[in-house]
């Protein structure tokens, strides 16, 4: 199961749906963080920025402002303690316009407070005194006691060089907390350490400060960030992805399944077909698959191989039916011609017995005798044919039975060419014969069939030839040995040669009547080659060429 | 009697004197119409600090019409010419006793009081009544 199809497409879907899941997770937790963490210090980085620089904006907006007091003309009331207490009116008037919690001080020469934005503290010697008493033309505020002192000097606008006392704004740094900040993590503080202007990562806060110049010079603003509330949402966001993660998995994994399982189901439709089939043996059977995919068209063509292997199946049954039923006739007629042959042959013999006692007979005439040998000789030619049929029959039916002994084969050869000695002498040919001395004395053959096979090729040859040579000879090639029997006789053209072994087959009907034959000679000896497990076969360079025959068994 | 009771009190109510003062201390003994009238009207180049009464004060109306013989419109009108000329009108004290106050303070100045409301250490430069025209 582990090497399945479907085990190898779930794992395939597993991993393309969880590893880009992973992918991601982990960029979210790690990369995504230290990214938000980094924009969030330099957002902060820019907030900080623009809070110090609104703060010193409004400082030196009120420094401005008591630059601008301290140059109106009704200042000069000062020199009279203000008395008609309109430099007063006029603080208070400012007083409300400027919306901090400050207080404004009109102060004389003798450091007294002779006007205010708050009545109470009027003639009352100023306190701190001595930043009035170290007063410096160019600065033009002090930090004291956690309060600025803005101060600039009242002159007489009647009077050039004449100093008359100095206004005061007293500027708590208290107010500079409503730019104090806490909210989503981040809060900000206002502290009077001059701290390098920094930024740090902390495990559990980021820390950014900045020191201030001018006014507030020695003091920094210090942004202190909770990660963990800057970093709420992707905190909920990760962890929400964490719990997502084993359903995003089942669903995964189900869908894996449920395709896994669409895909193979038709695989697996025509592994069962199939099974079916070869079980069955039945190839009518198909697979009823309907889709256009790539398993759509393996069922069709498996469809369409089953239609053709039925076929095929169909056509091979009825071949075989019809080739038993064709044995079957053929053995018929071969036993039919066997038993024929056997009935033909003791009537035939008794004629030719009666004829050759005729023919023996003392006081036959002349006239009688020839008729009667006419008739004795064509006996003998039926029976003859009888005979080859007989064989030819026996051979096809499988009654021919080969009977191997040990042999004389030279003894073999020297008697059969002395049975066609009388012939060649009748026809006055050369008979050249040559015998290869290697060839074992005594050999393994059926004695009767190989005498049989060379008389039948001699007579042909002797029979063909009216003069010339016929060529003998016997050697042993490759194990083999070659018997070729060569004559200078009328030949056979090309064509003929192929017809030459079939039953029945006499080459043209005239030489048939020249020369006597059944026309089965070679179509036998060829077949009994065969049966002693030789070979025969015929040679000629056409009509008027001879030809030659040659025979081999093996040793 | 009874007339003439009241007829001296009507006189008293009637006739308010003015009095031009400055501090003890400044060297000057007194001044006249045509100095006043130069100082007020800053045609005249002085280390004199001229104070003033708030607009539509009894005593500035009286001296504008008395020394300085010139209508309050007009007067508007000079001061604005003289402003583009970078000339300022002279400084306003809204009391008397602030002018009292600025006087005895800053050495110099000169100003305006109702002649009852005078205390020590303060020298008359000049004086006129609402009947002097």
């Amino acid at each position: 199961m582990k090497n399945s199809l479907r085990y190898r497409l779930i794992i395939a879907f597993l991993t393309i749906g969880i590893i880009p899941y992973a992918i991601y997770y982990i960029y979210t937790t790690y990369i995504t963080q230290d990214k938000i963490l980094t924009k969030l210090i330099q957002e902060q980085i820019r907030e900080v920025d623009i809070i110090k620089a609104t703060i010193e904006h409004e400082l030196i907006s009120v420094q401005n402002e008591a630059l601008f007091l301290s140059s109106l003309a009704i200042m000069d009331d000062i020199a009279i303690d203000d008395i008609d207490k309109r430099v007063s009116n006029v603080l208070k008037q400012q007083y409300l316009n400027i919306q901090d919690d400050l207080l404004i001080f009109g102060i004389n020469s003798k450091l007294k407070v002779v006007a205010s934005s708050q009545d109470r503290s009027i003639n009352r010697d100023f306190k701190p005194k001595e930043i009035l008493i170290n007063y410096n033309p160019n600065s033009k505020y002090t930090i004291y006691n956690n309060k600025i002192y803005f101060i600039s000097k009242i002159d007489a606008s009647f009077k050039k060089g004449l100093y008359l006392g100095f206004l005061v704004i007293e500027y708590p740094l208290s107010n500079l907390d409503k730019f104090n900040k806490n909210e989503f993590g981040v809060s900000s503080k206002i502290i009077d350490k001059n701290l390098k202007k920094s930024y740090e990562k902390r495990d559990k806060t980021l820390i950014i400060t900045e020191p201030f110049n001018n006014i507030l010079n020695g003091y920094s603003i210090i942004y202190t960030i909770d990660k963990a509330i800057a970093l709420h949402f992707l905190y909920d966001f990760i962890s929400f992805t964490i719990y997502l993660m084993p359903l995003a998995f089942i669903i995964i994994l189900l869908i894996a399944i449920l395709f896994a399982k669409s895909i193979l189901k038709p695989i697996e439709e025509l592994t069962v077909v199939s099974e079916e089939i070869t079980k069955s043996k039945d190839y009518t059977l198909d697979v009823d698959i309907q889709s256009d995919d790539e398993i759509g068209r393996l069922s069709n063509s498996f469809n369409k191989m089953l239609k053709v292997t039925h076929g095929a199946h169909q056509e091979l049954i009825e071949k075989i039916k019809l080739l038993e039923s064709t044995k079957a006739s053929s053995s018929a007629k071969s036993a039919f011609i066997s038993n024929m042959s056997h009935e033909l042959r003791t009537p035939l013999n008794s004629i030719i017995g009666s004829s050759q006692y005729i023919i023996s007979y003392e006081k036959a005439d002349e006239k009688i005798v020839d008729i009667v040998s006419n008739i004795e000789s064509s006996s003998q030619y039926l029976l003859g044919m009888i005979n080859e049929i007989l064989d030819i029959a026996k051979i096809e039916s499988g009654y021919m039975e080969v009977n191997i002994t040990k042999v004389n084969f030279k003894n073999l050869i020297q008697e059969s060419l002395s049975m066609m000695q009388l012939l060649i002498e009748d026809k006055n040919l050369k008979l050249n014969f040559s015998y290869d001395n290697s060839i074992k004395e005594i050999i393994e053959i059926d004695h009767t069939i190989c005498t049989q096979i060379i008389l039948n090729l001699l007579s042909n040859s002797i029979k063909f030839t009216k003069e010339g040579t016929i060529n003998f000879d016997v050697r042993l090639i490759d194990n083999k040995i070659v018997i070729t029997i060569e004559d200078t006789g009328i030949g056979i053209s090309k064509e003929n040669l192929s017809k030459l072994f079939k039953d029945f087959t006499q080459v043209e009907n005239i030489m048939q009547s020249a020369h006597k034959g059944t026309g089965l000679g070679l179509s036998l000896s060829r077949k009994l080659a065969h049966l002693i497990g030789g070979d025969l076969s015929l040679q000629s360079d056409g009509e008027g060429h001879g030809v030659k025959s040659i025979f081999s068994f093996s040793s | 009697m009874k007339y003439i009771i009241l007829s001296i009190t009507s006189i008293v109510l009637y006739s308010n004197t003015f009095v031009v003062i400055t501090s003890n201390h400044s060297n000057i003994a007194s001044i006249d119409k045509k100095e006043l009238q130069a100082i007020y009207l800053s045609k005249k180049h002085t280390n004199l600090i001229p104070i003033n009464l708030p607009f539509n004060s009894i005593q500035r109306d009286s001296f504008e019409s008395s020394i300085l013989n010139i209508s309050h419109t007009k007067l508007n009108s000079y001061w604005i010419k003289q402003h583009y000329l970078g000339k300022r009108p002279p400084k306003v004290i809204k009391s008397q006793k602030g002018v009292l106050l600025f006087i005895t303070k800053i050495p110099n100045s000169i100003g305006y009081i109702d002649k009852k409301s005078l205390i020590k250490d303060i020298k008359i430069l000049y004086e006129w009544s609402d009947n002097e025209k």
